[in-house]
């Protein structure tokens, strides 16, 4: 079998880039458009991100490339998240992380066997998340949503595990309090 | 969980890990839209993100019109001097006398292809198959090489989940499948080389799904997977679905070809090359010689290589006389054995 010649490095690529895509492309939508609440612009953040590989495949190890898209989604996130501030402030009141509350009464006190199977309580639950605050946002969707060790958010979020743990014990028990006034848990 | 039983503290936090887990494992999934793929690659190849791109400033109307007046007599002037070179060139088939027919001498192409190897390094080396024609042939030819692709891609797709579910020894449903691999790889080959000849435009969509493909057919030849199931797999990574809807656009009304143009599919290195011939790939063996144009495919490495001589809109057969033997060089040539 004679080497492989330029072109064939190049198809190599293609492909790998595309198991990538199949792979990974989901999972970074799904944690964009929890981060940035808007479906749209977490498809175009997620392409942002594969692009981002693409220019960079070479210096990614194929054992750190799952930790590496979340880290650039997660970049471009808080990128998008920073210029939508002023917007947000203008045209949306921002609950503080202190006194947050959430009541949506139509659905309070429903059982959690009924309510877990209603579309509300899912739409509960999204919000719930949506409102938590972007740093606990972030260490929550890649934990328990993803599915990521402490580590490897830790290696995303650029910052100790410590502090990882921390922010996600935090942002559960905010979870779970602005849940539990919507439905019982 | 004996010290969670016991310590209230650790078991609120467990209590609360499991109460957020059974929460969030019902969220809906988020799926990408189907065109996401194709949008990524679109963008890639357009450049877009690329750091030349970032790092461009903008530029005025007016120095992008002083770029392309630069550009356009630069060009002008390269044409003129190939134009030159072109003429003195003592090449029988360039000093045909009369633009109408072009006459194809098996002699003389042999000749001719032997003096283009020694001149340029990267010329084709073995035997080469003449096709000629008009401008309008290009068009023809490109349209049925489009069929055939998207034909084949198609019966691929149909056959996939056959073949997926199981390892299979049917040999002649193999030699199927190779077959319509080779033809897409067939194909490609045409329409690459009409476009990269500003003969044809295809939409960047479709260029993307044909460079998707062709890479992954390159990929799967080279590793040998001709009889695996990964085959199909990879198959599917190369947007068959996008094959199916390769549209192009013939920019011939725009082309301004000299007295007679030659163009050879050069693409392919001697390692390609020495690969093509061992699997006997079928390459296409081309003919816009006889109206209407037709394209085959036919077995053998020796054919994969082709020159496409085109000439402007010819003249009414009838408005000047044909010369002596010119039925024979319309014929297609006898395939080499």
């Amino acid at each position: 079998m004679p080497h492989l010649p330029h072109t064939d490095t190049d198809a190599l690529q293609t492909v790998a880039f595309n198991r990538v895509m199949a792979e990974h492309s989901s999972a970074l939508k799904a944690f964009a458009a929890r981060m940035l609440g808007d479906e749209l612009a977490a498809e175009d953040t997620t392409q942002d991100a594969f692009l981002a590989y693409y220019r960079h495949i070479h210096e990614v190890p194929e054992n750190a490339v799952r930790p590496w898209l979340f880290r650039v989604t997660r970049n471009l996130c808080l990128d998008q998240l920073r210029r939508r501030k002023f917007k947000l402030r203008l045209f949306r009141d921002v609950q503080r992380d202190d006194d947050f509350e959430l009541v949506p009464a139509d659905v309070k006190g429903t059982r959690p066997d009924e309510a877990a199977h209603t579309k509300e309580a899912h739409a509960a639950i999204e919000e719930a998340i949506e409102n938590l605050p972007p740093r606990f946002r972030e260490a929550f969707l890649l934990c328990e949503v993803q599915g990521l060790s402490y580590e490897e958010a830790s290696g995303i979020m650029d910052c100790p595990v410590k502090t990882v743990s921390t922010r996600l014990f935090r942002a559960r028990q905010r979870f779970r309090t602005a849940v539990a006034n919507i439905i019982e848990v | 969980m004996a010290h969670v039983d016991k310590c209230p503290k650790c078991n609120q936090v467990w209590e609360e890990m499991q109460t957020t887990q059974s929460l969030v494992f019902g969220l809906k999934q988020h799926q990408v839209t189907r065109s996401f793929r194709d949008d990524v690659w679109e963008r890639i190849h357009s450049g877009e993100g690329s750091p030349e791109i970032l790092l461009q400033e903008p530029i005025t109307t007016l120095t992008k019109v002083r770029y392309g007046l630069i550009g356009a007599a630069a060009a002008a002037a390269f044409l003129f001097g190939v134009n030159l070179l072109t003429t003195d060139n003592s090449s029988p088939i360039e000093n045909t006398p009369d633009p109408e027919v072009v006459e194809i001498n098996r002699d003389t192409l042999d000749n001719e292809t032997k003096d283009n190897t020694e001149k340029a390094p990267n010329a084709i080396e073995s035997p080469v198959e003449l096709v000629s024609g008009d401008l309008a042939a290009a068009g023809h030819l490109a349209t049925q090489a489009i069929a055939k692709v998207a034909s084949a891609a198609n019966r691929l797709r149909i056959r996939k989940p056959v073949i997926l579910r199981g390892k299979t020894d049917n040999q002649q449903l193999w030699q199927e499948v190779n077959q319509d691999v080779q033809t897409i790889d067939g194909g490609l080959h045409v329409l690459d080389s009409l476009q990269r000849n500003e003969l044809v435009r295809l939409e960047p969509i479709s260029r993307a799904c044909m460079e998707a493909a062709r890479n992954t057919l390159k990929t799967y030849r080279f590793d040998q997977h001709l009889q695996s199931i990964n085959l199909v797999r990879t198959l599917d990574e190369c947007s068959l679905d996008g094959l199916a809807k390769v549209q192009v656009t013939f920019s011939l009304p725009q082309f301004q070809a000299p007295q007679g143009l030659l163009f050879g599919i050069i693409a392919d290195d001697p390692v390609l090359r020495d690969i093509l011939t061992q699997l006997e790939i079928l390459r296409p063996q081309g003919g816009v010689l006889v109206p209407p144009p037709m394209i085959q495919f036919v077995p053998g490495a020796a054919q994969h290589n082709m020159i496409l001589r085109i000439r402007p809109n010819m003249p009414p057969p009838q408005a000047k006389p044909k010369p002596v033997g010119a039925e024979k060089t319309l014929r297609k040539r006898p395939r080499k054995k």
